[in-house]
Parts: C-alpha cells; sequence; structure tokens
C-alpha cells in the first residue's frame, strides 16, 4: 500500500495559494493604498480588518505571500543549480576542484548566517534581488556538502566503475548511473531550501533590511511591533496573528511536503534507456 | 633403429591418411593416440602390410633398415611374427573357433619349433602372458575378453619379434583386465626388450606405458613428442581437447569432449582438418593445411597458429598496500581456451591479482602483463569485442538496481558502439535466462541472486571475451545455482572456446571444471595437481577376489 503523505500539504498548500490569489486578484482592496480607516478590526469589508494606515491586512499578506514564495523559489533554484553543480563536479572530478569546493562549503557553513546577512544586506542596500542573493549565497553550501558525499559513494560502486571501464563518460555516468540516486536529494533539499528562504526574507524584512516599498510579512510585523503599546490594545489581535500565522502556515506547509516527498523517494523506481 | 616409417600415406576413395614419419628404437614403447576414425588402425595395418586392396599405399617402412612396403609378399612372410607381429583391435575375430588355442598357437610356433620343444614353448607363453596351461585345450568361444587379449599378446610374443604392434590392446575390457594386460606390457618390455607400438584411444594407457606418443587426427599428425611433456603441456588444441576428455587422467573433474564442428562437412583439399572443431582457428585454417613441425624442445607439431595461443601472460606482478606485500613475482600464462582457476583463502590477494590481470588496479614496479604477445592496453581491450571481460565478485553491486535487465546488459555494447541486434538476447539465452520482452523490461532490482550472476555473466558475454576473467562467481549461489552456472560457464567455454580464470575458495568447484588451478599462498602462485591430493581407489573394485 502506498501511503502519499506528501499529497495532504500540497493541496493544503495550494488552497492557500488561492486563497492569497484572491486576495490579490479579486479582493478589492489594494495593497499598497489606505482602503478604510485605521486599525479597523476584521469584518465584512475588511477581512483580516485595517494597519494603523488603514491598508487592509488581507491584501497586504497576499501580495507578502507572492513576493516571500517568489524570493523562496528563487532562491532555491539558485541553490538548485549551484549546490548541484558544485557539489557533483566537487565529487566526481575529485582533485584540486574537490578541494576548492570543499573549502569554499566548510567556509560557508562556519560562517554565522545572520549576522553576515545582515552585514552584506545593509552594505548592499535594500533591494528584493539584493534579498535573493544573499539567502541563495547561503543556502547552496549544505545541499553540495550532501551531493558531494554521495556522488563519490555512488562513483565507487562496481556499476559505475564498470560503466567507465566501458568508455562512459562523465556526462554519460551522471544520466544513468549517478544522476538517478542524486536528484531526489537535490530536488526535496531545495524545496526545503523555499521554506528556509521565506523565513530568511521575513527576518530580514523585519530588520529593515528589505524592499521598504514591498508588501512583505517581515516587515508587517515589524511595524506592528513597532507601534506604541500595541499589547495593551486589540490590535495586536489581527495586526500581528495575521502574518505571523501565514509566515507558520506556509513554512510548516512547505516543511510537511518535502517531508512527505523524501518519504516517497524511498521507495525506488527503475530507469531505463529511454 | 628397428622401425622407421618414412612418408607413409594411404588413401582409400573416402579417407586419406595423410604422410606419417615416426621412428621407433629397439626396445622402446610408442603409443598412437587419436579418436575414433583418426586413421590409427589404418596406419598400424599399413606398416603391417595388411592394407585393404583398395587402398594407395605409399612412402616407406623400414624394419631393421629393410623396406617392407616395396617387398614381394613371398620375401615378407618369413619376417611375420619373427621379425614383427600384431595383435587386432577385433581380436576374437581373428581366432578360428574351431581351433583351440594350443592349435593356434601350434600353427605360429611350427616355424620355429618342433616337437617337444613346441609344446613346452606353448605353456611358456601361457604362462608369460598369466593365462593357465590348462587353458591351452580350450576353444575360442569358451574365453572372456581379457583371456582373448592374453592369449592374442601369447601368439604375437610366440616366435620372440622385437615389434609387436597393438592394436586397441584394452580397448573392451574391464579396468581389471586391462591393468593386467598394461602391466603384462609393460613387464615384457622390460624383460624381453620388445619394442611396442600401441595404437589405442586410450590416454591413460598411452600415459602409463608409452615414453613418446604421436597423436592423430583425421589422418593427419597433429603433435607427437615426449609422453609426459604432452600430457604436461599439450601444445595441440586437440591433443589438449583429448586429454580433457579422458576421465581416466583426472578424476575429480567433469567430463567433457571436444566441441562438435562447426564447419560444414566440406572436404577441403588443403584444410587444417581440426578447423571446425578448433577455437582457435582463423578462416585462412579451413583452406590452409599446417605443416608437421618440428619445435626447438624437440616436439612436432601441425597448427597454423603456432598451437595453442598464449592469451594473457603476466611476468614479476608485484603489489602491496601500504606495507603489506600481497603479491610478490607473480608469473602466470593463460592460454586461449581453458579455464584456468585461482583458488586460496579469503584475503589470500585473488581478487587483488584478478583486478590487477584485469588492468582494473596499476601495474606495480616492474611487473608486465602481455595479451596476445602484445603489452596489454586494458582499456581497449575491455572496449573491444574479443578482449578481456571481468565479471566481478558481488554482483548485487556490479548491475545498476535500477536499470532494466536490457538496459544492463545492452550498456557495454551501447557504450563501445557494437551494439548487435539479438546479441543481448543471444546472450541471455547462453545463460540460461529468458530473452522474452517481459524479462527484458523487469528492472535489476527484482531479479534473484542468481539471476542477477546470470545476466552480469550474459552482460560480458555480449562483449564476446577472449578472457573471461570471473571473481567468485558462485559465492552468492545455493548449491543447485552453483552447479548450474558452474556448467553453463563450463559448457559456454567448452562451446565458444573462450578462456577463463576463475577466482574461487571453493576447491571443488575449481577442481570440476578447471583444466589448470593454481593456489596463491602468501603472495606466490604454485601450481596445484589435484592428483596430488585425491586418491580414487575402485580400479580395485573389479579385481577378482
Amino acid at each position: 500500500m502506498k501511503r502519499k503523505s506528501w499529497l495532504l500539504p500540497l493541496v493544503l498548500l495550494g488552497l492557500l495559494t488561492l486563497f492569497f490569489l484572491w486576495g490579490l486578484t479579486g479582493y478589492p482592496h489594494p495593497a499598497q493604498l489606505p482602503s478604510g480607516d485605521s486599525l479597523e478590526a476584521p469584518s465584512a469589508t475588511h477581512w483580516l480588518g485595517t494597519d494603523n494606515l488603514g491598508v487592509d491586512i488581507y491584501a497586504q499578506l497576499s501580495a507578502g505571500y507572492f513576493r516571500s514564495m517568489g524570493i523562496g523559489l528563487a532562491a532555491a533554484a539558485f541553490t538548485f543549480l549551484v549546490g548541484g553543480v558544485l557539489g557533483v563536479l566537487a565529487g566526481f572530478a575529485g582533485g584540486w576542484v574537490d578541494l576548492a569546493v570543499s573549502f569554499l562549503i566548510q567556509v560557508l557553513l562556519s560562517i554565522p548566517q545572520l549576522p553576515v546577512m545582515i552585514v552584506i544586506g545593509a552594505f548592499l542596500g535594500q533591494s528584493t534581488w539584493n534579498i535573493i542573493w544573499i539567502i541563495a549565497l547561503f543556502s547552496w553550501a549544505p545541499i553540495a556538502k550532501q551531493l558531494r558525499a554521495k556522488t563519490i559513494s555512488v562513483r565507487r560502486r562496481d556499476y559505475v566503475q564498470l560503466a567507465r571501464l566501458y568508455g562512459g563518460g562523465p556526462w554519460y555516468l551522471i544520466r544513468t548511473h549517478i544522476g538517478h540516486e542524486l536528484w531526489p536529494l537535490l530536488t526535496i533539499n531545495s524545496l526545503a531550501v523555499v521554506g528556509r528562504a521565506i523565513l530568511q526574507e521575513s527576518s530580514l524584512a523585519f530588520l529593515g533590511l528589505s524592499d521598504p516599498l514591498a508588501r512583505s510579512w517581515g516587515m508587517m510585523i515589524a511595524r506592528a511591533v513597532d507601534f506604541p503599546g500595541i499589547y495593551r490594545t486589540q490590535f495586536w489581535k489581527w495586526w500581528i496573528l495575521a502574518p505571523v500565522g501565514a509566515l507558520l502556515l506556509s513554512t510548516l506547509l512547505l516543511r510537511l511536503l518535502v517531508a512527505g516527498l523524501e518519504q516517497q523517494e524511498r521507495r525506488r523506481h527503475p530507469c531505463s534507456w529511454k | 633403429m628397428l622401425l622407421e616409417v618414412k612418408n607413409l600415406s594411404v588413401s582409400f576413395p573416402e579417407f586419406t591418411l595423410h604422410p606419417v614419419s615416426f621412428t621407433l628404437e629397439r626396445g622402446e614403447i610408442l603409443a598412437l593416440v587419436g579418436e575414433s576414425g583418426s586413421g590409427k588402425t589404418t596406419l598400424a595395418r599399413a606398416i603391417a602390410c595388411l592394407s585393404d586392396p583398395m587402398a594407395r599405399v605409399s612412402g616407406e617402412v623400414l624394419l631393421n633398415g629393410r623396406e617392407l612396403l616395396g617387398m614381394k609378399e613371398r620375401d615378407r612372410k618369413p619376417l611375420r611374427m619373427k621379425e614383427f607381429a600384431l595383435s587386432f583391435q577385433t581380436s576374437a575375430e581373428w581366432l578360428n573357433p574351431s581351433l583351440t588355442l594350443a592349435e593356434h598357437l601350434r600353427e605360429v610356433l611350427c616355424r620355429a619349433y618342433r616337437g617337444e620343444a613346441l609344446a613346452r614353448r606353448a605353456r611358456e607363453l601361457m604362462a608369460l602372458v598369466g593365462l593357465e596351461e590348462g587353458d591351452l585345450s580350450r576353444y575360442p568361444r569358451e574365453l572372456y575378453g581379457g583371456m582373448v587379449q592374453k592369449f592374442l599378446l601369447a601368439s604375437a610374443l610366440a616366435l620372440n619379434p622385437p615389434l609387436v604392434l597393438l592394436d586397441e590392446p584394452t580397448g573392451a575390457l574391464d579396468l581389471a583386465s586391462s591393468r593386467g594386460i598394461t602391466a603384462l606390457i609393460r613387464d615384457l618390455n622390460r624383460k624381453l626388450g620388445t619394442a611396442f607400438l600401441i595404437i589405442t584411444h586410450d590416454l591413460k594407457l598411452a600415459s602409463d606405458l608409452a615414453e613418446r606418443m604421436v597423436v592423430l587426427y583425421d589422418g593427419h599428425v597433429e603433435e607427437a613428442g615426449d609422453t609426459r611433456a604432452i600430457l604436461d603441456n599439450p601444445r595441440h588444441p586437440y591433443t589438449r581437447g583429448l586429454l580433457q576428455s579422458a576421465v581416466g587422467l583426472n578424476p575429480a573433474r567433469d567430463m567433457w569432449g571436444i566441441r562438435p564442428t562447426t564447419a560444414a562437412y566440406t572436404r577441403e583439399p588443403h584444410g587444417c582438418p581440426f578447423y571446425g572443431r578448433c577455437t582457435q582457428s582463423l578462416p585462412a585454417c579451413a583452406s590452409h593445411a599446417p605443416e608437421l613441425e618440428r619445435l626447438p624442445d624437440g616436439r612436432q607439431l601441425s597448427c597454423n597458429r603456432g598451437g595453442i595461443l598464449t592469451l594473457l601472460s603476466c611476468r614479476n606482478l608485484s603489489k602491496s598496500f601500504g606495507r603489506q606485500k600481497v603479491l610478490e613475482n607473480i608469473d602466470l600464462t593463460l592460454y586461449s581456451g581453458e579455464i584456468v582457476s585461482l583458488v586460496g583463502r579469503s584475503g589470500a590477494g585473488k581478487t587483488t591479482l584478478a583486478r590487477t590481470l584485469a588492468g582494473l588496479l596499476p601495474l606495480e614496479g616492474g611487473g608486465t602483463v602481455a595479451f596476445q604477445g602484445e603489452p596489454a592496453r586494458f582499456t581497449d581491450l575491455h572496449r573491444r569485442l574479443g578482449g578481456v571481460q571481468m565479471v566481478l565478485q558481488d554482483s548485487q553491486a556490479a548491475l545498476n538496481p535500477r536499470m532494466t535487465v536490457r538496459a544492463a546488459v545492452e550498456e557495454p555494447m551501447r557504450l563501445t558502439g557494437h551494439l548487435r541486434e539479438d546479441a543481448a538476447a543471444k546472450a541471455l539465452e547462453d545463460v540460461g535466462l529468458f530473452a522474452c520482452d517481459s524479462f527484458f523490461s523487469r528492472p535489476i532490482h527484482a531479479l534473484s541472486g542468481g539471476q542477477k550472476q546470470r545476466v552480469a555473466v550474459a552482460r560480458a558475454l555480449t562483449m564476446e571475451p577472449a578472457l573471461l576473467i570471473a571473481d567468485e562467481p558462485t559465492s552468492m549461489l545455493d548449491p543447485s545455482g552453483k552447479a548450474n552456472l558452474l556448467r553453463m560457464l563450463k559448457g559456454l567455454q567448452n562451446s565458444r572456446g573462450f578462456s577463463m580464470l576463475m577466482i574461487t575458495h571453493d576447491l571443488d568447484a575449481a577442481l570440476k571444471i578447471s583444466d589448470r588451478i593454481f593456489l596463491l599462498e602468501g603472495g606466490s602462485l604454485r601450481r596445484l595437481d589435484p592428483n596430488d591430493h585425491i586418491r580414487v581407489d575402485f580400479d580395485r573394485l573389479f579385481d577378482a577376489g
């Protein structure tokens, strides 16, 4: 019996996306401009209320979702490419290439991430692309490390050695014998980067290092927390809880999806030439 | 020199004995061996000038310097029985059923003896061959095979000729009787100094008696020389085939005859007679008959390729891991068309040696490996047809579990550019697997251990290797699976003629299928003769109690 434990998180994630898609397209209030009174409680017109400037919270959350997801996916794509290429290269080529890549990996893994991100973020200036670069820079190293180890272990197997003996080139070996073992590792780990990137982006935005004009969950939380005496009012219930909940829910669902996929991957499939 | 045969050739419309030359010294025993139809008996009859009138005989047979063939029968007759005698294969037919043994002997003895001397000589002869005096009054029909053979020997020896021709002296006899005859011949040779020309297909008999032997095949002399040297190191593929079929010489080994001919029956006038059954024949062998040539060591050999080819030879192979010396100055030669086993305890370095010979481990120090006479270029050898293929120890790891059977079996051919239609199907059928689509599309991980092992072998066979190096091919198999795989390998080897180096710790299995066995111990190789360690003792079962 096959348990598809990745299906439920995926469906929920899909529903969440649809929910926020509605907030971006069908919902009448804009995310950038005030559309009601300051700090309105949730109601039929403003589903999740408004902030101190009268901007609709649901609309802001929707915009933030796609921004966060976009940043996460972009960082994941970068990780996928760089981590994959460098990891396989180091594991396959060996020699000085391996030494250089391994050194780079070790350096990146040993640096405390957030402080350095803050420094680089402050140095490069506030822009969405800078956020993406910074997050990506720090996320490929663990993946490359795993891939390198896996590549070395697979490369030593008898069937790979034999294929090499028969004249199989690096590209052939990776495509036919090694790739299948690496692919799930790479994709699942890259997907996990999306969740982490969302959190990191929120952290940076919370610290004011993100694009000040863009709508971001981290920035929403930062502004709400900055509001004097917020915990003595009722406002935090919609102004803070909503973005924190959205953040938790989306990263949790992503995490569950990744876990489900990892489990699925333990059941192997045969490959064929076609 | 007692007998000298020079270019003796006999031709019938359907059979030709090609020119044969050999000499026989006084008191020597020479064996003419060959399978049925090789022309042994034709040769013996020609020497005795008893050829069929249909036959055209040419050449010379010199007995004590006198030419026999050209002689008139009137001149030859006095020489018969006195100078040379012969006893034939279908021995009982040569006795007259209505005469007693005494009367048979008298027919011969009357030429030299009279009266009481004759009777005494007859009794003497009976004692000589181990028959009772009372048997003299018996009729041939009252004798059993061994007695007939002994009596024929007695009558051949009647006039004490210096040369006796024996055609299959033990052919139809049981073990005990044939041992008796063998001992008798050896004894007579020693006591009386009689020279024997023994014609036989029984290599054990030849090896027991003869100092030299001549190997005949289809009317051609293939190899001739010292018996011990030929048995230890046959140089002609046919001689080796004969040796491999001789159970008596190596009781532990499985019986495998020479493969049936693959060539269509055309009596090419000038081709090599062994062409179709030889596993190392070239197309040229079909049209060009080899000459009998004398090798530096005195052996005569008739083969276009200079005898059994040396496939792979290594000299001074050493290997060490760190400080530990695993192999020290290993010399090993593998010939084409043989199975050699490398046995030894676990950790003796067997796999290291195999991998070094296959080029999977680098050569160290001054070690050299030559393949077919040239320094081995391993990458090329693995990538071409007729090269070296390796079946690795762990078949689980030797195949990508995610591949389908077809992908795995065809991989070597695809990578090396030798992909041929049906080669994969043929290889799978050869190893006893199925070549249907459903099996082809089955993933490797769904196969059993034995099937994986066979797929690994099939994969190597698609490259039509000249040398297959198999590292513990049966280690993962149950007894029945092991027996089947080994027989399958041996059968393939026998029919296709590749050579195999098998690495194993399983001595019993090695004994069954190997032509030669080497023991790897303390980093050096030692040839192992199974007969030094196995004693077969059932010869005596048939001894009269």
